[in-house]
């Protein structure tokens, strides 16, 4: 039965969100990239009042349409990564990849990398669209509207500006705060998008995120490990998650390190760690806010988080060793490994047992709103002593030397 | 590498070799140690070219690979070709260097394989080639993290990762001043790892099996204790996945104990999720693939099968009848019985898979159908009758004759059956039906006084003789002791020695005192029966007169 205690969690998971599927998006995209490149095709050999374009500049009107009254946008990008349609990858299948291809070099050609509008284009507009791909004769110079001669009203162009990466690479420290500053956002937005019923940034790409940490703490170990020592502000304490799972995902990558593990577990480590808190998202801020002693109602509330965070991994329908690792994790490390008398004792495989300590250790050298933050020795003799039931003894014995970089030489109390 | 390639026919041929090499993969997937073999050409004709070059970067295209603007390889886009999936998931160039070997080209070749039905079963191509770790390929991937979605524009991303890095620098550029990359390699150098490779893999034993049960069982808590909202439906998908690879993989105890908890699962929305996955459990795909478990796993069989079985819904009858011609033999008495333990069964397809289904299938069918009361097994029973195959017509007799009212009204074909052992099955059930008695007698007696009767084997005349005295019907009685009278009237044939002695036995089986007077007056010597007659007459008096032990037989 539901324990009435907890009724009521989990609002901002089940909220409705806003705007369309993804896989509606994907749908959208689909056909309007199809129409557009059947445009394309066609705007070589016809004028743009041939009634030849009619049914693609339906479709394209249409799927534009939608994507508007649902995003509140519309936006195609064009680039060497692929075509995204209001900044999501469209996927294409191998028989139309080669028209979608086709398309990105048509446009490429005139310099064009994408187009966007933010309201609905009339078909006047879409025809004038089509007359800057049926010149005849020599090039026109395009604008971001478009033919001069017939300037577009709604659309815009976006034209070849930005091949501009730095072609030197940043150097190794600022790779390294970028992908931790990235672990950070992707933890927020996560757990704000959970909230809100949003769309939640997929999974490669914080893995991408993940890897080059884990390829940059086998580089700079020390460094890498100091990350794990920056901290919100205090009145940013709302979004404390997303320091505080990076921080645990640099913590728990280099235990990795140090136990051995391969590289491949240590970026599951590390994108464990990331997820395991996600779960708050099913908490009441205020709660997580609250300064005072918790009910025992809050307290129910605050122990179902992990359940919440594993319901957030699986509901992804992935059933592969590293998410369903990530699920488990992310629910096991909040277990305590010696349970109350009675109760059965828990299963927690090796990453919960890792990241209930890496957790720890970074809720405790944290400011909180309830209390101060411990320094690291402090730290962990709170884990050694008051929590050591939380924790696998083999494993707490060798945390001090993970992360002995944090520790003051003297073995005193600096912070 | 080199400027320019100096053998770019050398290079195509590797490619395609590694193209054939992956086809020949995507065919015979399961076959997994003859996957090295594939790819061997491949290897070689690669470090043929990487002999001479060093190391050959490859630009990826959908369709193709090139070269310093060279193709080098060409194929149809499709899904299973070589570049499809790299390209896909953002692999944009790859370098082979001299060194390469066997596996890691291999797992080069698992990472460039599309797979239609993993699914969500395997992370993207980038990260698997980054977690095979190579030493001799190298790639690069489409640039930056990617992290602008939905109402999200790539502006604000690198805002907000601007402040956040703003806050990250100092930290480590402060304590780490004196950290410098001399000293960071000297770290490196000297960290000792923690722990010996025995200790470590004592602690993290990572076996798919263990992970998929504790995460089935996670699942199914986020269900019980109401929290799974409007994720249900995914967390259902999730779960028959887990439940799929369990199957696939063959792992039965971690399949009997996720089928079990889900089983016992309480909770507002139990019913609702366990009727959802339930659903997909009935689909016959995997019911088929349940029973091919089930015929080489004894833990399957005795453990999961059953589980499976009993959360399948009411409507998973028909679907249980369509796998069981292919289902293994150990496993069809399982299917047959959930099948007709559920009530909602197209009975007209029910009686065609009984006529004409796959005999082992039918003959599992007929005896699962020992669950339903006799005249409802009967009924059912029927069909079967008609099947080609006669063993399965011997069962389907036996079944029938639950019930005496359908055993007389559907054996008579039965007794004129081609096959003798279909004819005796008929006969034996006839004779167990005491409450047609009658109806049973007059069919046996019309059997014996057919044409052809005398030429049957002498056993299965016997046999005859006896059903109708065992019957212990009036006209029985009737029939065999004319049989038995010396005189027959005055037109009619006297009974042959062989059909006197044949009624002696069946008015031996009928152990009454009605028989027992006309088996003595046979045996009186002024009856004038033939000696062998009386003889047998008289022995059988003789039997019938002699207490039998308790529990024991004639």
């Amino acid at each position: 039965m539901t324990n009435p205690s907890r009724a009521g969690l989990g609002g901002g998971f089940d909220a409705v969100g806003v705007g369309m599927s993804r896989d509606t998006r994907q749908a959208l995209g689909h056909a309007l990239v199809m129409a557009l490149g059947s445009l394309l095709r066609n705007a070589r050999s016809y004028a743009e009042d041939n009634d030849v374009f009619g049914p693609a500049l339906t479709a394209l009107q249409e799927s534009m349409l939608q994507l508007l009254s649902s995003d509140g946008l519309f936006e195609l990008e064009l680039n060497a990564d692929g075509v995204f349609i209001n900044r999501q990858a469209i996927r294409f299948d191998a028989n139309t990849q080669p028209l979608v291809d086709a398309t990105v070099h048509e446009l490429a050609a005139r310099g064009v990398t994408g187009i966007s509008a933010l309201l609905a284009p009339p078909r006047d507009e879409l025809r004038a669209l089509l007359s800057c791909f049926t010149q005849r004769g020599p090039p026109i110079a395009l604008s971001e509207r478009g033919d001069p001669r017939r300037p577009l009203q709604i659309l815009t162009l976006h034209l070849r500006e930005r091949d501009t990466l730095a072609a030197s690479g940043p150097d190794r420290l600022t790779r390294l705060v970028d992908a931790y500053a990235h672990a950070v956002f992707f933890v927020d937005r996560t757990i704000e998008q959970l909230r809100t019923a949003g769309e939640a940034i997929p999974l490669w790409a914080v893995s991408r995120v993940v890897q080059d940490l884990v390829d940059l703490e086998r580089l700079m170990p020390r460094r890498f490990l100091m990350l794990s020592r920056t901290k919100p502000p205090p009145e940013e304490y709302p979004d404390y998650f997303g320091h505080h799972s990076a921080n645990v995902a640099v913590l728990a990558i280099a235990f990795g390190a140090r136990l051995g593990f391969p590289k491949r577990r240590r970026h599951d480590l590390g994108l464990a760690a990331l997820l395991h808190d996600v779960g708050v998202a099913a908490l009441p801020p205020s709660l997580l806010l609250k300064t005072e002693v918790l009910s025992q109602r809050e307290k129910d509330a605050m122990r179902a988080s992990p359940l919440f965070a594993a319901r957030a991994i699986l509901r992804d329908r992935e059933v592969h060793a590293a998410a369903l690792d990530r699920a488990l994790a992310a629910y096991e490390c909040h277990l305590d490994l010696v349970p109350p008398p009675g109760d059965p004792l828990p299963e927690v495989g090796m990453p919960g047992r890792i990241l209930a300590l890496c957790e720890a250790f970074d809720a405790l050298t944290t400011r909180r709103p309830f209390r101060d933050a411990l320094t690291p020795v402090e730290a962990l003799r709170v884990m050694q002593v008051e929590l050591v039931f939380r924790f696998d003894p083999l494993l707490l014995d060798v945390f001090p030397r993970v992360i002995e970089a944090l520790l003051p030489h003297d073995g005193g109390t600096a912070s | 590498m080199g400027a320019a390639l100096s053998n770019v026919d050398a290079l195509r041929e590797a490619f395609a070799s590694l193209g054939r090499a992956l086809k020949r993969i995507a065919v015979y997937r399961h076959a997994r140690d003859q996957h090295a073999s594939f790819v061997e050409p491949a290897l070689q004709a690669l470090r043929d070219v990487l002999d001479h070059e060093g190391a050959v970067t490859i630009e990826v295209h959908t369709g193709s690979l090139t070269s310093e603007g060279q193709t080098v390889y060409l194929e149809p886009p499709r899904e299973w070709g070589l570049c499809f999936r790299l390209h896909r998931d953002g692999v944009r160039t790859l370098t082979f260097q001299r060194g390469i070997t066997l596996d890691e080209l291999l797992a080069f070749c698992n990472a460039a394989l599309y797979d239609p039905n993993s699914g969500p079963g395997r992370e993207d191509a980038v990260t698997e080639l980054w977690k095979a770790d190579f030493t001799a390929i190298t790639y690069s991937a489409t640039s930056g993290y990617r992290m602008e979605h939905g109402d999200l524009d790539a502006d604000k991303v690198a805002e907000a990762v601007r402040k956040l890095a703003a806050r990250a620098r100092p930290v480590v550029l402060e304590v780490t001043r004196h950290a410098s990359d001399l000293a960071e390699n000297t770290v490196l150098d000297r960290r000792p790892q923690l722990m010996s490779r025995p200790e470590l893999a004592g602690l993290d034993s990572v076996k798919w099996p263990d992970l998929a049960r504790r995460a089935a069982h996670t699942l199914l808590r986020i269900v019980e204790e109401g929290f799974a909202g409007r994720d249900l439906e995914a967390l259902e998908e999730s779960l028959w996945r887990l439940i799929d690879e369990l199957v696939a993989r063959g792992e039965a105890q971690a399949l009997a104990r996720t089928l079990e908890t889900l089983r016992r699962l309480s909770g507002q929305h139990a019913q609702a999720f366990r009727a959802g996955v339930a659903r997909k459990l009935a689909d016959p795909g995997r019911l088929l693939r349940l029973s091919e478990l089930g015929g080489v796993n004894e833990a399957a069989l005795t453990q999961a099968i059953p589980v499976w079985l009993a959360l399948l819904p009411r409507e998973a009858g028909n679907a249980l009848l369509d796998v069981l011609p292919q289902a293994p033999a150990q496993t069809q008495q399982l299917f047959a019985r959930a099948a007709i333990a559920r009530a909602e069964l197209d009975l007209e397809r029910f009686a065609r898979t009984l006529s004409q289904g796959q005999p082992a299938a039918v003959i599992a069918i007929l005896a699962a159908l020992d669950t339903l009361s006799p005249a409802t097994r009967a009924e059912l029973s029927t069909p079967a009758l008609s099947h080609a195959s006669a063993r399965v017509r011997i069962e389907a007799v036996n079944a029938v004759g639950s019930d005496a009212e359908t055993a007389v009204r559907e054996l008579p074909a039965q007794l004129l059956a081609n096959d003798p052992s279909v004819r005796v099955a008929a006969v034996q059930v006839l004779a167990s039906c005491a409450g047609a008695a009658e109806r049973a007698a007059a069919l046996l007696i019309s059997a014996i006084e057919r044409p052809g009767f005398a030429s049957l084997d002498r056993e299965e005349q016997a046999l005859h003789y006896r059903a109708l005295g065992k019957l212990g019907s009036s006209s029985g009685f009737q029939f065999l002791c004319e049989q038995l009278s010396v005189s027959k009237g005055l037109f009619k044939k006297k009974p042959a020695e062989n059909e006197r002695l044949l009624a002696v036995n069946g008015l031996a089986e009928e152990t009454s005192v009605r028989t027992l007077r006309a088996l003595e007056q046979a045996a009186a010597p002024e009856n004038g029966q033939p000696a062998t007659v009386a003889t047998a007459a008289r022995a059988a008096v003789v039997r019938m007169r002699t207490p039998q032990p308790r529990g024991g037989s004639r």
